[in-house]
């Protein structure tokens, strides 16, 4: 049971950070220069209309990141326990630089019209995010080393067996 | 300390994970974006507009397409080359001890228990999505009914990134076996 909700935990959590990554993405670089050719008014119209509707993907995405976050660090603080200056270090960093981006999106997707500043701080925020998502992939590169450490080779295990008080192995095992 | 070799081994592993996860973010984020948030963002505009803006937005995303798709069957491809032990199961001793000295939790792991068939539906599910992505983007025109392709790929998309997190869970429960099987020999000794 609990091995599918650290799985599920996992995936709601990569789902919501690729939502929110590349739902920045396109709205920071592709629907720009989709919208080239619309007259100005047209396209703050539109731009309006996707800010409303990619405001309600944001804050769900937040939600299940803060949610299935809080549960994954419970469920791996033992881990990063192996490696304190290591682990705790990224882990520190990927909490705060989320914090961070969470603090920023909300601002910029504030109220009804967008900021003068929003596509400065939506290319910011996409930046930052490209750096959480580093942080937690090294995080959890290091936390596999770690805990990986420990599980001998199949040559080892094999000499540790030779060498124990134990039957014989049977061929092919 | 590990040699020089191993230290750019090590980063070069470290850094297709990280263009990995990028390129899965710009690709589900930008199929959501693209089917679902900008047909209600342009729902007031004339049809021809409407058609426009679409056929722009694909011109652009489809560069981002082949980019990511590319980037995703190299570093997909760095991946499994460096857990390829675990996948076949050569890495820890998951089968060597005789079942005489196995305690009973330690016995052979079903299929489900073995990360290398997780990691073929995986891989097999995430090469299907990028062949529909591609068929999506190549040409001048999109095929009949893009819409409801990209809804069938933004399902199969999230079905690979919960295969990829199984595979991921499975290997490090493989880890935990095989520190098992460790301590039940040097109990023997």
């Amino acid at each position: 049971m609990l091995g599918i909700l650290i799985v599920l935990s996992r995936w709601i959590h990569v789902i919501s950070a690729a939502l929110a990554i590349g739902g920045v993405f396109f709205l920071r670089v592709v629907l720009p220069i989709s919208l080239r050719a619309l007259s100005p008014e047209i396209q703050s119209d539109v731009i309006a209309n996707v800010r409303r509707v990619f405001k309600i993907v944001v804050h769900a995405s937040i939600t299940l990141l803060l949610l299935s976050g809080i549960f994954n660090t419970i469920q791996n603080w033992e881990a990063y326990k192996l490696n304190r200056a290591v682990m705790h270090g990224l882990w520190g960093m990927h909490l705060l630089l989320a914090l961070i981006v969470f603090a920023i999106s909300l601002i910029t997707l504030a109220g009804k019209t967008p900021r003068p500043s929003g596509k400065r701080l939506m290319a910011i925020n996409l930046g930052l995010l490209m750096i959480v998502v580093a942080l937690a992939s090294t995080l959890k590169y290091a936390r596999d080393r770690e805990v990986g450490k420990d599980a001998r080779s199949r040559e080892n295990i094999r000499h540790l067996i030779d060498t124990a008080v134990v039957p014989p192995l049977p061929e092919g095992r | 300390m590990d040699s020089p070799l191993t230290d750019i081994l090590n980063l070069i592993t470290l850094l297709s994970r990280w263009i990995h996860i990028v390129c899965t973010t710009l690709l589900v984020g930008g199929t959501l974006f693209y089917e679902m948030v900008v047909p209600i963002a342009i729902d007031d505009l004339k049809h021809e507009v409407q058609l426009a803006v679409f056929a722009r937005a694909r011109w652009v995303f489809r560069w981002i397409v082949w980019l990511s798709a590319g980037l995703l069957l190299l570093t997909g491809l760095v991946a499994s080359r460096s857990h390829w032990t675990n996948y076949t199961g050569e890495a820890y001793a998951l089968r060597v001890l005789p079942p005489a000295t196995q305690p009973a939790d330690l016995t052979v792991p079903t299929a489900a228990q073995r990360s290398g068939w997780w990691w073929a539906a995986h891989s097999s599910c995430g090469a299907l999505t990028i062949i529909i992505a591609l068929f999506l983007t190549f040409g001048n025109r999109p095929p009949d009914r893009p819409v409801q392709w990209m809804r069938l790929n933004l399902v199969l998309l999230m079905i690979v990134i919960f295969l990829g997190s199984v595979t991921g869970h499975v290997r490090l429960a493989e880890i935990d076996r095989a520190k098992a099987i460790v301590k039940a020999i040097d109990a023997h000794r």
